[in-house]
């Protein structure tokens, strides 16, 4: 298993592991040490220096402490000298490398946009050349669905067990680097297709003025999806099912993983679970202060059904519109009296990080911390004021389909999970997996890099001094206009 | 002037190791107490307390010196970065023996005065 991390972000350029950004601590700690001990002998010198020794018939081995002392004195001057420098290359080379790989990116952008124009131009023609054999296609499709009526369903669970016996295809950076690249090209396929110029469709992606991208091709599937029964919204509702006694505040990103709910079916069919979790923290005195956990997509059904934690919210929440499961945690937030003033950290897994992230740039909310886990949110710019941990997995689509990382205020996590390992046979997407998230979490737990033990001190510290008066899970449904 | 007539060489010990403190032998028996001397005693003793300070506080600026086997890369640039965390431990080590050696010749030294001032 592959247990190294890289780390960037936390408002800078650079990108390195976590092992060379401590290393680099270490050795400014080291010159520090060595700044101090330099000048600490100095002052020991001026103790006893030699001539007066001399002068006062000091034995022998006083002289030999005075040559000692002179000697340590040089070996540090040059030593602290060292250490500094090396500090120094381990800080520039994790910047250039950051400054490098954003160059690469966007290179890659670039000719990925450049590559979707060309395919959305050929869209009209490689349609025109296909047009003859749709009919009979269609027809085949419809037969076969009157034969088999439960036929598109196992096709779409056909597809989910190819997948999972193949996962390899998509669990490897390569991959997910190319869906990264295709999700940011999505508006360029749209205006090569409508034939807009390219000049045109350059200066308004995210290449440009950034005006149309990733939201924006998001809220063209939302808008035409309903047209075919897809992704269509609906109101939501939104109860409190369990509320117990709050127990110790969460410490470190594992510790708060482990409390996001999880909303799953049952063997026969049923849902169980919750969809929110709040946590209220209470201190005489002091206003009450919230923790809010947000679980991942249910129903990856492109039809709502009656969880709103669906596709439908996944596509809307990436809009940027008010998606049935932004609304069910909103819900639950007004249920449990959170204003606007009301300090509150935002965690979630997988959607739940996209909504957590949502909410938390959104101004809304007096937000004093977000964590989003295995989440799509490289276009949403979270953290700056407050402390945003983002982790993500390098060979997980998951968090690609929210294209290129927009902002540098939130710190990044990143890890291969399969990395020299094999994927277990029967998952779509393994790396997407809760349980190597923990693992992720863990290890991010015992870092050592200063941004990131800042940041998670700082979530920690959050509830400091406070009580964890009630944890209170709600469950949301989808219910008819 | 007192002298001794013989004195033991601060090399050859071992890095962090520390002898025993013993008076060096004089031609000598005690003679009047001599401010100068007193003096150097007493900055000498000083300079044995805060020689201590500095050696532990190096000991532990060593002790958090990296290994130099950065797991995430490799080549010149690793090779190159190794070498260098490598060559700092090294001569924090000689800086280490240094500052406990004169701590061991001011202890050294202290105990002759002593002696000397009866």
């Amino acid at each position: 298993m592959s247990d190294s991390l890289t780390i960037s972000g936390g408002g800078s350029y650079a990108v390195a592991s976590d092992t060379l950004f401590t290393d680099a601590q270490a050795l400014e700690a080291v010159r520090d040490e060595l700044s101090w001990a330099a000048a600490a002998l100095g002052r020991i010198d001026s103790l006893a220096g030699e001539p007066a020794l001399r002068g006062a018939g000091a034995p022998p081995s006083a002289i030999d402490a005075e040559r000692e002392i002179a000697r340590a004195r040089h070996l540090l001057g040059s030593l602290d000298d060292r250490a500094g420098a090396l500090a120094f290359a381990l800080r520039a080379s994790a910047e250039g490398y950051g400054r490098a790989d954003a160059a690469a990116r966007r290179v890659a952008q670039d000719l990925a946009a450049s590559l979707g124009y060309s395919l959305g131009a050929l869209l009209p023609v490689l349609a025109a050349v296909a047009a003859p054999a749709l009919p009979p296609l269609l027809a085949g499709v419809l037969v076969g669905s009157l034969v088999f009526p439960d036929g598109m369903r196992r096709a779409a669970d056909g597809l989910g067990d190819w997948l999972g016996s193949n996962n390899r295809l998509l669990t490897n950076p390569v991959a997910v680097t190319l869906i990264r690249n295709g999700v940011m090209s999505i508006d360029d396929v749209i205006g090569g297709a409508l034939g807009v110029p390219p000049a045109f469709v350059r200066t308004l992606g995210a290449e440009g003025l950034g005006v149309a991208g990733v939201a924006s091709s998001a809220g063209l599937f939302t808008a035409l999806g309903p047209r075919a029964g897809l992704l269509a919204e609906t109101a939501v509702a939104t109860h409190p099912r369990v509320q117990r006694d709050g127990g110790p505040p969460p410490r470190g990103l594992a510790e708060r993983l482990d409390r996001i709910p999880q909303r799953v079916t049952t063997a026969d069919g049923e849902p169980a679970g919750q969809h929110v979790r709040i946590e209220r923290y209470t201190a005489p005195g002091r206003a009450d202060r919230f923790e809010v956990y947000i679980t991942g997509t249910a129903d990856f059904s492109p039809r709502a059904g009656a969880d709103p934690f669906d596709l439908t919210s996944d596509v809307g929440t990436m809009a940027g519109l008010p998606a049935g499961a932004v609304r069910a945690v909103e819900q639950a937030m007004r249920q449990e009296g959170i204003t606007a003033a009301s300090p509150v950290q935002f965690t979630g897994y997988s959607q739940g990080g996209l909504i957590a992230a949502t909410l938390g740039a959104s101004g809304d909310y007096n937000t004093q911390g977000v964590v989003a886990i295995g989440s799509p949110t490289g276009q949403i710019a979270v953290g700056g004021d407050y402390p945003a941990v983002l982790l993500e997995h390098t060979d997980d689509l998951v968090p690609a389909l929210g294209g290129n990382r927009s902002g540098h205020d939130a710190i990044l996590v990143e890890r291969e999970a399969f990395a020299g390992r094999e994927t277990p046979d029967g998952v779509a997407v393994p790396a997407h997996d809760r349980g190597e998230y923990r693992r992720t979490a863990q290890l991010a737990d015992e870092a050592g890099s200063a941004q990131l033990t800042r940041a998670i001190d700082r979530l920690d510290g959050f509830t400091a001094g406070m009580t964890n008066e009630t944890a209170t899970s709600y469950v949301a449904e989808r219910v008819a206009r | 002037m007192p002298r001794s007539v013989a004195r033991a060489s601060p090399r050859g010990r071992p890095p962090g190791s520390i002898a025993r403190v013993n008076a060096e032998p004089t031609l000598s028996a005690a003679i009047p107490p001599d401010p100068a001397l007193l003096a150097a005693g007493a900055a000498l003793a000083a300079q044995r307390a805060a020689l201590a300070v500095a050696a532990g506080r190096l000991e532990s600026a060593r002790a958090r010196v990296p290994a130099g086997a950065a797991d995430s890369w490799r080549g010149v640039a690793q090779r190159a970065y190794a070498a260098g965390v490598n060559d700092l431990g090294r001569g924090l080590d000689e800086a280490i023996h240094s500052v406990r050696l004169a701590q061991q010749c001011s202890a050294r030294a202290v105990a002759t005065i002593a002696v000397r001032m009866g």
